[in-house]
């Protein structure tokens, strides 16, 4: 065995193993969300901004408010599909964590995990 | 919030020791035909929505004139949709009960449908989120196709094309003992008549910044008033777009944290 098979060195393998894990996947969702959320604003903006436009343009330049309205809807719907990602990204990462913690320990403590792994 | 995940994190992993468990599975596994396909669907409604822009106003661009691509768009949505629920467990997307309360208290009663009617556990799976992520990005399609096809209106152009006026070969045959005078006086008024028949039939055409007025007022407007035609205009191409996008990115950015972990 090339590591002492102990409570404090499983321990210590699991804390680094998590940081590293963790740290990538949280990242990922730490910068997907916010950036949608600016995404939305901008488009919410923006549609208001045509429907104006139409009105003061006499129908050339942006869109009807009816068009505006679908529009809101699809916002909504895409503001729904970003809560449900989060959520499975969430998952997702701790999926990873624990199999990437878990195969760590395969490879470090293999002789004495190998019977139950 | 990282503590308390941190914290379920290690519960988790003590519960897979002691039971011996090799490794955990909450998502449904990456699947290559779903990465692949809404891959190829994004490119392919980019596509289709800037050439509407490009087209609108001209025939070529109604919706009319566009219905089967929409078909064909939402049957291969359906194909991914029917392959993400064979792999579902059939819970739904389940959220974990932190990031649910969390959600919850964010929205309220504004909550989605699926969110608010979700069962939440500690054993919570996420095998059948990708299927509502591809309900949802088929949801945009549908109203995109609703705004082109009812919302919509511009008003009628050339499509800037060069018109080529078909003349039948056999209407060209020469007359016996005619002369090359009289073949080529003959081919031209050929033409002429053809050029003079697609006129009448445009109603306004906008070649270079000329306008062409038709002869008659078009069917169905009132006089002074201009002809449309269901269209995306270019404003609504692009806010759609955008939005539409975010959809298939929710989607796809699942599916590539579940190919990251997969290699």
């Amino acid at each position: 065995m090339s590591t002492d098979f102990n409570k404090s060195n499983v321990l210590k393998t699991m804390k680094t193993e998590a940081i590293t894990a963790f740290g990538d996947g949280w990242d990922e969702i730490r910068e997907y969300a916010p950036a949608e959320f600016e995404k939305m604003a901008i488009q919410i903006v923006s549609i208001s901004k045509n429907v104006a436009l139409y009105k003061s343009s006499n129908k050339r330049k942006g869109y009807s408010a009816q068009t505006g309205k679908v529009l809101l809807k699809m916002q909504r719907t895409a503001m729904e599909g970003v809560f449900v990602a989060v959520s499975a990204l969430v998952l997702v990462t701790i999926q990873r964590a624990i199999n990437a913690i878990f195969k760590v320990l395969r490879q470090t403590f293999e002789s004495a995990l190998k019977s139950i792994l | 919030m990282t503590h308390q995940l941190k914290a379920g994190f290690l519960l988790l992993l003590s519960f897979s020791l002691i039971g011996g468990c090799a490794s955990v599975q909450f998502v449904a596994p990456y699947d290559e035909v779903i990465y692949e396909g809404l891959t190829d669907y994004k490119g392919e409604l980019n596509l289709h929505v800037k050439n509407m822009a490009d087209l609108s106003g001209t025939p070529a661009g109604t919706y009319e004139a566009n219905q089967l691509k929409y078909n064909e768009m939402e049957t291969r949505l359906d194909l991914l949709i029917d392959r993400a629920r064979s792999q579902s467990t059939g819970n739904g997307c389940l959220l974990s009960p932190a990031l649910k309360k969390k959600v919850d208290s964010y929205l309220h009663d504004k909550a989605p449908v699926e969110l608010s009617n979700a069962k939440s556990s500690s054993s919570s799976n996420s095998y059948g989120c990708t299927e509502i992520l591809l309900v949802k990005v088929k949801q945009q399609l549908a109203d995109l196709e609703f705004i082109h096809g009812n919302t919509d209106r511009c008003e009628l152009r050339a499509s800037g094309a060069i018109q080529v006026v078909e003349v039948e070969v056999d209407s060209l045959a020469p007359a016996e003992n005619s002369s090359l005078d009289q073949v080529v006086d003959q081919a031209v008024a050929e033409v002429v008549e053809s050029l003079r028949a697609g006129l009448t039939s445009t109603l306004l055409a906008k070649l270079d910044g000329v306008v062409i007025e038709s002869t008659s007022q078009p069917e169905g407007t009132a006089p002074g008033e201009r002809a449309t035609v269901s269209c995306l205009r270019p404003a609504t191409a692009e806010t759609a777009l955008a939005i539409s996008n975010q959809s298939i990115n929710a989607a796809w950015v699942v599916e590539n944290a579940k190919r990251q972990g997969a290699k």
